[in-house]
Order: structure tokens, then sequence, then C-alpha cells
């Protein structure tokens, strides 16, 4: 059983590997940014974060009240 | 026989500098002009019957604002010589880049959905079928790009750009009175300030900046291979455009100001249909105009997907290539421009809440794409010598505030459509 569930996991991998293989590829060559982390950097991208979520919440709110409706 | 040369000598010297230009003539035109595309034509078409005359001042300040926003973008593609997307990967690590592409992808494709409709609505005007509308496009848009050079494709999107011009005709045949359009451009609120007249600025704004288009110009200057020294014409072309996409504004304005003021309109196709009962050639030039527009709008929008892909995933990239050199860039880009064809065909698609789906999602791209932006316009290691100076940055942010707070508004408007009412 436990040779059986390496082997699924084995193939399981090979398959990411195989079709994710570019996009893991491509996190680990982007991993690090490579722009200066400055004060206004940070907070930008702070900023940016909160905004998303502001939106996101926005919407998830909206999807909620047309269900309750 | 000195003045003789002389002046051959002046003819040779002005007869080159445009020679010159253009030859770098072409990002800053087509992706300015592209940007009147049909959902640009219908806000236009829409705030002349609303307001006649009295928002042209309005649509005046959009010059240096889709100016200043579009140069940034040629210095950037021109200095890094990487596309937008590429260059939020790099310098904002692939959180950042993931959000960025597939958010672009999805707005892209649901603003082609647009342009699709546009395009049938158009068409229809002159009892042309929607299927036939999505094939001739879909076989038009293959031929442009498929030639295997950048150089040919632009050259073809600019007669399309300049088949674009065709509403300035059209409002001279409506004989606006001159005294009343320049009246016009008098910064002036019709019926005061209110939360109508809000959400008509909100809808201009948001049609005119948007996140395609920083994608698309960057990635054109990198396909086109400008060069540093090519960078004051690219800033000229930017401008040029400017001015040509919100002249073309200004005169659907007019006409539709002329001739429908007071009437509701709810897409740019009912205008054209409404214009025939008056004149039949008007109803047509906006017909064919509408039709151009999404054309060209679908030109432009389906290359910044696939060009952005293509960066990020490494493969051939260029309109340089040929499709057995590129087969993934161009498989994205038919993909891309089949699927989104297709929708409109479909008996019953939620087209409405499409349009209405692209406002929303444009607004959680269109912030970041402006603010990276800036951000790498300020990295010295990034820029260089072109860095933006004091004087940029004051109005680049001063710009990218404006945009993001009325374009958020625009979007939660879409949202929640009682808001503003």
């Amino acid at each position: 059983m436990i040779k059986v569930s390496k082997i699924i996991n084995e193939r399981f991998k090979e398959f990411c590997q195989d079709k994710f293989g570019r996009i893991i590829e491509i996190n680990n060559k982007y991993a690090h940014p490579k722009i200066e982390m400055s004060p206004v950097v940070r907070l930008s991208l702070f900023l940016l974060r909160a905004y998303l979520l502001f939106l996101l919440l926005l919407l998830v709110y909206k999807f909620i009240t047309v269900i309750h409706n | 026989m000195k003045n003789f040369s002389k002046l051959y000598y002046e003819y040779r010297r002005v007869w080159k500098t445009i020679a010159l230009y253009l030859m770098i003539a072409g990002p800053g035109i087509v992706v300015m002009v592209a940007d009147n595309d049909a959902g640009g034509i219908t806000t236009y078409a829409a705030t002349g019957a609303k307001y006649g005359y009295n928002l042209i001042w309005f649509l005046l300040l959009l010059i240096p604002i889709a100016y200043f926003v579009q140069e940034m973008t040629v210095r950037l593609g021109v200095v890094t010589k990487r596309g937008h997307a590429e260059a939020i990967f790099d310098s904002f690590g692939s959180f950042w880049g993931w959000f960025s592409l597939l958010d672009l992808m999805l707005v892209n494709w649901l603003t082609l959905v647009t342009e699709f409709i546009g395009m049938s609505a158009a068409l229809n005007v002159f009892g042309v079928p929607p299927y036939i509308t999505v094939v001739v496009v879909c076989l038009l848009l293959g031929i442009i790009s498929l030639n295997g050079r950048y150089w040919t494709w632009e050259k073809i999107a600019l007669v399309f750009c300049a088949l674009n011009l065709i509403y300035i005709p059209g409002a001279f045949m409506v004989h606006p009175s001159v005294a009343h359009v320049l009246q016009g451009a008098i910064p002036n609120l019709p019926g005061g300030f209110n939360n109508q007249l809000f959400f008509f600025l909100m809808a201009n704004i948001g049609t005119t900046i948007a996140p395609w288009m920083i994608f698309f110009q960057q990635s054109a200057v990198v396909d086109k291979g400008m060069k540093e020294k090519d960078i004051p014409w690219g800033k000229f072309d930017t401008f040029f455009g400017a001015i040509l996409t919100v002249m073309v504004a200004i005169f659907i304005v007019i006409v539709t100001g002329t001739v429908l003021k007071g009437v509701e309109i709810s897409s740019a196709a009912q205008a054209a249909q409404m214009l025939m009962g008056v004149n039949k050639y008007l109803g047509e030039f906006l017909a064919i105009g509408l039709f151009n527009a999404g054309l060209l709008g679908a030109i432009c929008i389906s290359l910044a997907s696939s060009w952005a892909f293509g960066e990020v995933f490494g493969w051939a990239h260029s309109l340089n290539n040929k499709i057995k050199e590129a087969p993934w860039f161009y498989a994205n880009y038919f993909l891309t421009l089949i699927t989104a064809g297709v929708v409109v065909l479909i008996p019953h698609a939620p087209l409405v809440l499409i349009t209405l789906f692209v406002q929303v999602v444009a607004v959680t791209l269109l912030p970041p794409a402006l603010v990276f932006l800036l951000l790498l316009l300020n990295d010295k290691k990034t820029m260089g010598d072109y860095k933006n100076t004091l004087l940029q940055n004051i109005i680049g942010t001063t710009i990218t505030l404006f945009i993001i707070v009325l374009s958020t508004l625009y979007g939660i408007s879409s949202i929640f459509p009682n808001l503003f009412k």
C-alpha cells in the first residue's frame, strides 16, 4: 500500500514538473525583487495590497447581497 | 541662386525630419487612437447626447493625462528593452508579476469581447450578421499579424488609425455652431456638480486610460527596436497620438451633441441608427467608425496579451517572427481572439454583464500598473539617465492618484449602480 502511494506521489510530481515546471522556473527566476526596496516602494506596495483587499471585500459583499436577494 | 540653394537645403532638411518621424511613428499613435475603441465611442456618443458640447473642456484635459502616462512607457520600454509584464516580474517579484499577467489576460479578453460586441452591432446596421463579422475580423487580424514583420503590421494599423478620423467629416455635416463648440472648451459643470455628471466624468477618464495601453505601448517599442536616441520622437509620436484621440472624441461629442442632444444613448450602434434617421451618411459614418474602433482595439489588445505572455514565459514573441518561429505567441493570439469572438455568437450570452464586468476588473489592474510604472521610472538602477525628473514625478503622481481615485469610483459604481444616483 505504501509502495503504491509512493508510486502515485512520484507520478504526480513528474506530471506537475512536466506541466508546471516552466512556472516553477519562472517563480524561481523572479523569486527576489530586484528593485531597491526604499520606504516609498514598500509603502506603495503595502497600499496596493490594501487597495486590492478593499476591492476584493467589496466584490465579496456584492456577491453576498446578490445571493441574499 | 543662393536663395534657391538655401530653399532646397531647407526642403531637404524638413523632408528628412518628416521621413525620420514617419519611421519612428507608430506605437504612440496606434495605442492612442486604438484607445477610442467600441466602448470609448459609446461613452463619447452618450456624453455628447447628455451634455452637448459642455464637456469638451474635460476631454481636452485628457490630452496631457494620456500623454504623461504613455510617455513613461516609451522610456521604460526603450531603456529596459522589456515589456511591462516582464519588468514587473523582474523588479517586484513573482506575486505581483503573476497578479499583473493573469489580470491583464482576463481584462484584455473581456475587453476583446466588448470590441466584438461593438463590431457586430456596427455591421448589423448594414445588415451583416454577427457570425460573418466575427469570421471576417478573425481572418483579417490573422492576415495582418502573420506577415512576419512588425513594420508591416504597424503601417496597416496606422491606416486603420487614419480611418478613425471618419468622425471629422461627420461633425462638419451636422453644421454645429462654432461659437457654442468653443464655449464648451471653457470649464463648466452643466446642471451643477451632481452624481450623474460625476459618473460621466469618471466614464470618460476610465475609457481614456486603460491598463492594456501601458502593456501594449511598452511591448510595441521593444518589438519595433526603438533606441534611446529615438525617445524624443517616441514622445512626439505619443503626444501627437494623444491629440488625435481627443480630437476624434470631441468630434463624436459634436455629432451627438448637435443631433441627439437630450436623447438617452445606451450604445454607439443605437446612436448610429438614430443618426441614420437624420442623415443616412452620418449614421453610416458613425457605424463605420464604430467598427473601425472595435477593430483597432482588437488588433492592439490581443497583441498586448500575447506579448506579455511571451515575455514572461521566454517564448519567441515578436511580430518579426514567422508562425513556425513563435508558435506559442501566435497560438495565444488566435486563441484569445477566437474565443472572444465566439462568446458574442452564443445565444443569450450575458453580454451586458460582461461589459460591466470589464470596468470592475480593469479597476484591479490599472492602479497597480500605474504605480509600478512610476516606481520603475524612479529606479536609478533600471533607468539610469532616463529616470523621472522631479517635475515628471509631481505630474505623474498627481495624474496617477487622479486616475486611481476616479477609475476606482467608476468601478465601484458598476458594482453598486445606485451609489451615484
